[in-house]
């Protein structure tokens, strides 16, 4: 049984579900996502499941995080899930982030790609390394909740906004290589919009820095049998809800 | 507790339950144990199969709309060769019944996956997937032509030889025109009905929601054309039918029964929910049950007139 424990609005579209649920484990990783119905019992409509990425997990009081943004009608429907309402998933699915120690990070992400990184820091920052943290957003409600909650882990971050207000004016690439110009860490962390990844994958290339991205792409089933969610890489079509969504920053193919 | 029989005959093949799963809703049969025991289903069908390796369409690949499901994948698949290099394998290891989709752009693609099938025994029969584009000729879907139809379900028993399922497009003025010349042609068993074609406009983006502009859509809000398409070719053909098109529930495959299917296929409800097939194999035990139906074949076809 998984019942919800709060479902309240964070952001500029964007709404944070924590839920309660006796199966989660210590299995439930960094990077992996649910797929969950939001059409009412007995009801195909919206007919396909919701992928949404574990924001975070606390093992001892078996209550996991969600964070999503308000994209379409699912999301929408999603919105009106009240507490005390059980929801319905399968999963966590898809592979997930591995998990470096001993190394100097940086963690960048852009508008609702930060989601899956607040659970990936909380873990990496068990492994004794030393985290950079670079958030990137249009405007201050895209980044405010993200900013507070990692500012809880007492590490180094910094925030970029496109319209200036607060933080650096740009994008969190701007941020990292104009005001952070010599900072290279051993490995990168990323979520974000596609331009921005690639973005990234140009700049880790040229510098020759591993690293591991998680993407997004419309899904089906979920579970790897309907080939919808598929990208290109160097090895051919991965499935994102299978292969992924974690990728090594390399290996992805972007569209021109 | 009554007892009940699940058997369904189909011609050739004896299947232990009337609940199959689609093509290209289900991978090659090993993909989904976590959530099932594909060995408890009537049979399961892999994903279309074609001569060369596909690599699909661009994505978006699918987009959801009302009660239904649009899809463009495109076939992707690894190709006849690294078919029976490494799915026969895993076919062998099933315990009921595997039918292979195969789907050709031109006669000789059909008979050539014909030909390299036929030796194993590990199939237990080919669906033949008229719906894709005639590309040698003109690019008109095989099934919209009833001599294509026919053509094609001719070449594929000849160099086959074991029992064929055709599997109907609906995107067609008269079914069971189709579906005669699929019998003519040699067809041991009739499947339908395949996606109808559709799309999606992205109003923001002003612009069409699949990569490929078209999809087939498929799911709950199909169900009324599939249904009426089997109960249109039950009332005309001799040879068994399996039903597809929407079916999520047990009520749903009772229908199809009632309307002359044998039995059924379970796709759109799979994506939804991985152990749907198995869901609804247990409802029609329930349901059975509940009206004393030692043996479907009590109620099949109780609705045609």
């Amino acid at each position: 049984m998984a019942e919800i424990l709060s479902n309240k609005k964070v952001g500029t579209d964007y709404y944070y579900m924590e839920f309660k649920d006796s199966t989660i484990n210590e299995k439930w990783s960094p990077g992996e996502f649910l797929h969950l119905k939001v059409s009412a019992e007995k009801s195909y409509d919206p007919l396909l499941r919701r992928p949404l990425s574990l924001f975070d997990v606390k093992l001892e009081e078996k209550i996991a995080g969600l964070l999503y943004c308000v994209v379409g009608r699912g999301t929408r429907i999603l919105t009106q899930f009240e507490p005390g309402y059980e929801i319905d998933y399968i999963g966590p699915l898809g592979q997930g982030f591995s998990l470096k120690r001993n190394k100097k990070i940086l963690i960048i992400g852009g508008g609702m790609g930060i989601a899956p990184l607040y659970y990936l820091t909380r873990k990496l920052v068990k492994k004794n390394n030393k985290i950079k943290i670079l958030l990137g957003g249009n405007i201050e409600t895209d980044i405010n909740f993200f900013e507070k909650k990692f500012k809880n882990l007492n590490l180094d971050i910094d925030i970029s906004l496109m319209d200036g207000s607060r933080g650096y004016k740009g994008t969190v690439i701007d941020l990292w290589q104009n005001k952070y110009k010599g900072f290279k860490p051993e490995f990168i962390y990323s979520c974000g919009p596609e331009i921005m990844l690639k973005g990234i994958q140009k700049i880790a290339i040229k510098e020759d820095i591993p690293g591991e991205i998680s993407l997004e792409e419309r899904m089906g089933c979920g579970v790897g049998i309907c080939l919808s969610c598929v990208c290109s890489t160097t090895d051919g079509h991965q499935r994102v809800c299978k292969e992924g969504p974690v990728f090594s920053l390399k290996e992805v193919v972007f569209n021109e | 507790m009554n007892n009940i029989d699940l058997k369904v005959d189909l011609g050739p093949l004896t299947l232990k339950n009337p609940v199959i799963t689609a093509s290209g809703t289900f991978g090659y049969g090993d993909e989904l144990t976590p959530y099932l025991d594909p060995d408890k289903l009537g049979a399961i069908t892999v994903k279309g199969l074609t001569v060369e390796p596909t690599e699909g369409n661009l994505t978006p690949r699918i987009a959801e709309t009302t009660g239904c499901l649009l899809n463009s994948i495109g076939l992707e698949n690894p190709g006849l060769e690294e078919f029976i290099n490494s799915k026969i394998e895993v076919i062998k290891n099933i315990d009921t019944e595997v039918f292979v989709n195969i789907s050709g752009h031109s006669l000789d693609d059909f008979c050539v996956l014909a030909e390299s099938l036929a030796p194993f025994e590990e199939i237990s029969a080919l669906e033949v997937n008229v719906s894709c584009p005639n590309i040698k000729g003109g690019g008109m879907a095989f099934g919209t032509d009833s001599d294509l139809v026919y053509q094609v379900t001719k070449k594929v028993k000849e160099n086959y030889g074991g029992t064929i399922i055709v599997k109907l497009s609906p995107n067609v003025t008269d079914i069971v025109e189709m579906a005669d010349a699929a019998v003519t042609g040699g067809a041991d068993i009739i499947s339908l009905i395949n996606t109808l074609l559709g799309m999606a406009i992205d109003t923001d983006k002003q612009k069409p929601v699949l990569a490929n502009t078209f999809g087939g859509l498929s799911g709950p809000a199909i169900k009324p054309v599939a249904l009426r398409m089997v109960y249109q070719v039950a009332r005309k053909v001799d040879i068994p039918i399996i039903g597809m098109g929407g079916i999520m529930t047990a009520e749903d495959l009772i229908e199809f029964i009632m309307a002359g299917a044998d039995a059924v296929a379970i796709g759109t409800a799979t994506l939804v929910n991985p152990s749907a097939s198995i869901d609804i194999l247990d409802g029609i035990k329930e349901y059975m049950n509940n009206n004393n139906i030692n043996d479907l074949s009590e109620i099949r076809g109780n609705a045609l007139e």
